[in-house]
């Protein structure tokens, strides 16, 4: 089994900048590991634990998934109308959309 | 069903969560210190990601979900119903093989038929240095790796313990969950690590989309179902081959599409049996000379080409009204209109007619419904069902 292993202060300071939580994406922290006493640290999410276990994901992976999903936004609500139809913009729309753009 | 009560809705299609099969449940040891071993579970264990905000207000739909998650399928759900917001196999669903050090992703490595094995991401286990990334070397020392084969059976990297850690399979699946997406649009991952349910999910999902593609459909639109089932399974434990249960994962499609696909399948996996003549071969002896039969002439086909034979026939007035009679038509228009997709012949019995309207109506019951089958579709099924049931 995969037992954590700690990381140094600097380790887990730099964890917990560049990184989140890979399974709800939220923000980490890091305290002495006071069980092994050997001066490493333990970076935990605190709502689903340590990130040895639970996984981490860096901020900037979340952030190019999140760009792209701006993307995929309009061809999800056309592939699946029975659920988002109402969101696929309407001509009437666009033309709102124009002139508030000042077109 | 439209979202509602969403004054800005998010104009992002966004992950909104993880379903797992497993979990890691904590043990102790006898010197009192804890440890984490991995665990499969019998259901799905669904996560729910934070910080999903919608409107200057910063409403969390996060809770919102998860609760609304719940209410549907409680804490341990074992079947889930999905769809899938892509028409194409590839883009919803990947399997990779990966490596992870403490919690942080250090190898990913893709695999195609003409490439063979390649790198996707590397980062030097020790020194954290990213050598790949995107496919593409980012340093000469990962020009050089690329150069190199993988070898699969060579770990990426050993822990303080001296203990090897191997690029492993992972699959990732994006579904979308039709009793969420009334609040939200979004998909959850689900993502299997064992290589029996992504070669479940692989062949599953490729078997759905090949009959799809016989009705013109794609899997988008499909009703599936992400499903736990307790099965015998072989596994390799302490190197000895045992039989052991195990909670696999399939994907499955759920009501009447379901049916159908299936129907489908196993009929066209029966043999097919055709008219013939048996002639008997005459026996020639040593110096006899048989004339060669004439054989008649074979009929040129006109090529219809955007032309269906249903629109090419006169339909008689008693064949018309079978589809009047029995409600399946509204109106004679309406019935020569439906016949003229057909592929019945001119003289098609009324309990031909009957038949194939009846399968015409039960794809397309009533045409003002949403996301009805146009009568192209229907028609299609409606002559598929003929052949099929010929």
């Amino acid at each position: 089994m995969d037992e954590p292993e700690g990381f140094t202060l600097n380790d887990a300071e730099t964890v917990c900048n560049v990184y989140v939580c890979a399974q709800c994406e939220g923000e980490l922290t890091y305290i002495e590991n006071l069980i092994s006493q050997d001066g490493s640290y333990i970076v935990l999410c605190p709502d689903c634990g340590n990130v040895e276990q639970v996984g981490r994901i860096t901020r900037t992976t979340v952030a190019i998934r999140n760009e792209h999903s701006v993307f995929e936004f309009p061809r999800a609500i056309r592939t699946l109308p029975e659920f988002w139809g109402d969101l696929i913009p309407t001509q009437a729309d666009r033309n709102k959309m124009l002139k508030e753009l000042g077109f | 069903m439209p979202i509602q009560n969403l004054t800005n809705v998010p104009k992002s299609f966004l992950k909104l969560g993880q379903i797992r099969k497993g979990d890691k449940l904590q043990g102790k040891r006898q010197d009192g210190s804890t440890y984490e071993r991995p665990v499969d579970l019998d259901y799905f264990r669904v996560t729910f990601l934070k910080g999903v905000t919608v409107g200057s207000e910063k409403v969390n739909l996060s809770e919102i979900i998860e609760h609304r998650f719940r209410e549907v399928y409680g804490n341990k759900p074992t079947a889930i119903n999905v769809r899938f917001a892509d028409h194409d196999v590839n883009s919803v669903w990947d399997a990779n093989f990966e490596c992870y050090k403490q919690g942080g992703l250090v190898a990913k490595a893709g695999s195609t038929a003409e490439r063979g094995l390649y790198w996707i991401f590397y980062r030097h286990p020790e020194t954290m240095e990213t050598l790949i990334s995107d496919e593409r070397a980012r340093t000469p020392e990962g020009f050089v790796l690329q150069e190199k084969p993988i070898d699969l059976t060579q770990p990426i990297y050993k822990n303080k313990k001296g203990e090897p850690f191997f690029l492993e399979p992972v699959g990732r699946l994006k579904v979308v969950i039709p009793e969420i997406a009334e609040i939200a649009v979004g998909y959850f991952e689900f993502r299997p690590e064992s290589p029996r349910d992504i070669r479940n999910i692989s062949a599953e999902l490729g078997a759905f989309d090949a009959v799809a593609k016989q009705y013109g459909k794609t899997i988008a639109g499909v009703p599936f179902v992400l499903r736990r089932r307790e099965e015998d399974v072989t596994k390799r434990i302490e190197g000895k081959l045992v039989a052991d249960k195990s909670w696999v994962v399939h994907l499955d499609v759920s009501g009447e599409w379901g049916v159908r696909a299936l129907n489908v399948i196993e009929r066209l996996a029966l043999p097919e049996i055709i008219e013939g003549e048996t002639t008997e071969i005459p026996q020639i002896e040593s110096g006899d000379m048989v004339e060669p039969e004439a054989h008649p002439e074979l009929p040129v086909v006109e090529s219809d080409k955007g032309k269906t034979q249903g629109s090419e026939r006169d339909w008689t007035p008693e064949q018309v009204h079978v589809l009047i009679e029995n409600r399946l038509a509204g109106n004679e228009f309406a019935a020569r209109g439906m016949l003229g997709l057909s592929n019945l012949p001119a003289d098609a019995t009324e309990a031909e007619i009957l038949r194939w309207g009846k399968a015409y109506r039960e794809m397309r019951p009533d045409p003002k419904i949403k996301g009805t089958p146009t009568s192209e579709e229907a028609a299609s099924y409606a002559n598929l069902q003929m052949l099929i049931k010929a």
